[in-house]
């Protein structure tokens, strides 16, 4: 069990993660999910 | 040996003002521009004895394009003739009740108290909260070259007020409204001015919730129409050597071996030698259609095309014989502003064009500031309603009559009571216009999304990146579109073109 310690934390981690996504109003997550999907972009948007 | 030093393709304010800089430095400069008459977005056409404007209807600002004509030696008061806009505008709420907005940052918290008491203090907060970014030279912030993150962490210490600001530029222009208003009507009458920077309240960045502030800063209109400042502008670069050629398109950016501009080619096969080429086009345009792809690097070509081209509108310019009953050179149709950000996301972005009742937008009348726009006891009317730049099915050409014509009507019916009947000339541009008017891709008003993703350091260079000697004027180049901010990217390459082309 003490083996998988930081497997718990990190399933803990993204369950307090999904836990806020889930919170958020509609509108917010409306912004994230776009700054999100432009998020790949940014590297080659800075060599332009 | 070539004639020019440098070559300005547009003369868009970007270009414009880039031009006169550096003929005042001494620079051998010709601007080419593809239509009949300077300004791009910021310029006027007279049909019928109207004097119609093209894009920008007034300026605002000020700070920023008086530094940029003080990059001219003179003054921008000295230069234009200027009207002030006293109110600033007014707002029609969906309820039919309305609000005017006058200069006085006092008079307009009186105003908004008759709403919500609350917000009046909101207001006042407000108020002050951004009067400390003036004060701490925040705009500085638009002055300033950012194609590098060197370039954006040297502006964070030379502008201290900034870091104080750093959560506004994480916020959206939404949460600073809700973050000092309460009541959902004092939220819609500041709300519309995100579109001034081509966002709704809910994508564009915080920090452009200074725009309703910056208002009380003074709003100008130029006398004889908004050509005036480009001509102005033109005519001070003519003085120092600046020579404009009109009807001249550039079709080709001519790049040698080592990546290098050498010149560049205009549609009637004319090439003009010059070692340094300032851009005022759409970056897209330039890069991928006058340079080509083959002189970019895989990552610089996969960054161009990953821009979305940024919000357009249908402008429907009216003449009309009778004083319309609108109380400011700006009036406001507003909606809510939940509506307004779902209007956004759910229908502007896949191309489909609110029905008339569910609009919401700007109506300019310039007449209320400057009567000699129109013939005696005329007024112009512009209309800047919603409407996407590509439909979702079809063309603008298939619905323009239908949807100025219904749009009239129902604004006749709720708004302006009597325009129907008093219509004398009507122009309707669509996006489909403007992109054949001033060569700009999807008619793109400020050429490329401005949200946060494509600001400072994510938009393209103005010192590009790819090409020696290769500059970026405009709206496609930091610090984005708008008049005051395409000036100031003017002033930007200039100076870097002063530094580093000797």
């Amino acid at each position: 069990m003490r083996n998988l310690l930081w497997l718990w934390i990190v399933l803990g981690v993204l369950a307090v993660i999904a836990v806020i996504i889930l919170l958020l109003p509609k509108s917010k997550k409306r912004y994230l999910s776009y700054i999100l999907r432009q998020a790949s972009s940014l590297i080659a948007r800075y060599n332009v | 040996m070539s004639k020019y030093d440098i070559v300005i393709i547009g003369s868009g304010l970007g270009g414009l003002i880039s031009g006169a800089v550096l003929s005042r430095r001494g620079r051998k400069v010709l601007v080419l521009e593809q239509s009949d008459r300077v300004g791009g977005c910021c310029s006027t056409y007279e049909v019928d004895g109207y004097k119609f404007d093209i894009g920008a209807s007034v300026v605002e600002m000020i700070p920023i394009i008086d530094h940029a004509f003080a990059e001219l030696g003179t003054t921008f008061a000295k230069e234009v003739d200027l009207i002030q806009c006293d109110p600033i505008y007014s707002v029609i709420f969906p309820d039919g009740q309305k609000l005017t907005i006058p200069m006085s940052v006092e008079g307009a918290a009186e105003e908004i108290g008759k709403i919500s008491k609350e917000d009046k203090e909101g207001f006042l907060r407000y108020a002050n909260k951004f009067e400390s970014f003036i004060e701490g030279n925040g705009l500085d912030f638009f002055m300033m070259p950012m194609n590098t993150l060197g370039d954006m962490l040297a502006s964070f210490k030379k502008v201290p007020i900034l870091t104080k600001f750093g959560s506004f530029f994480a916020m959206t222009y939404d949460d600073v409204l809700r973050k000092y208003f309460k009541d959902p009507k004092v939220r819609q009458s500041m709300a519309y001015q995100s579109f001034y920077c081509g966002h709704s309240p809910e994508q564009a960045v915080g920090i452009f919730a200074i725009i309703p502030y910056m208002e009380h800063k003074g709003i100008y209109y130029p006398r004889g129409g908004m050509i005036k400042i480009p001509q102005a502008i033109q005519r001070i670069g003519e003085q120092n050597g600046m020579e404009v050629r009109l009807n001249s398109n550039v079709t080709k950016v001519l790049v040698d071996t080592n990546n290098r501009v050498t010149g560049v080619v205009t549609a009637d096969g004319e090439t003009i030698e010059a070692n340094v080429v300032v851009s005022n086009i759409n970056a897209r345009k330039l890069y991928l259609d006058l340079i080509g792809e083959e002189h970019l690097k895989p990552i610089v070509r996969k960054g161009i095309k990953s821009y979305s081209l940024s919000k357009s509108t249908p402008y429907i310019c009216l003449g009309v014989d009778y004083d319309p009953p609108l109380d400011a050179h700006h009036t406001l149709v507003t909606r809510d502003v939940d509506e307004i950000n779902e209007f956004w996301w759910e229908k502007y972005r896949i191309g489909i064009v609110p029905k008339p009742e569910e609009q919401f937008g700007l109506i300019c009348c310039p007449t209320k500031t400057d009567t000699s726009l129109a013939p005696e006891g005329h007024h112009i009317v512009a209309l800047d309603f919603q409407g996407p730049s590509k439909l979702a099915s079809g063309t603008w050409d298939d619905i323009k009559e239908e949807f100025s014509e219904s749009l009239v009507d129902h604004l006749s019916q709720k708004i302006i009571p009597g325009l129907k009947d008093h219509v004398k000339t009507m122009v309707v541009s669509t996006p489909l216009d403007f992109e054949r008017r001033l060569g700009n891709p999807g008619g793109a008003f400020y050429c490329f999304q401005q949200d946060l993703t494509a600001q400072v350091v994510f938009r393209p260079a103005s010192k590009s990146k790819s090409i020696k000697g290769l500059y970026l004027a405009g709206a496609s180049t930091h610090p984005g579109g708008g008049v005051p901010t395409v000036m100031a990217s003017g002033v930007i390459a200039a100076n870097q073109i002063v530094e580093n082309e000797k």
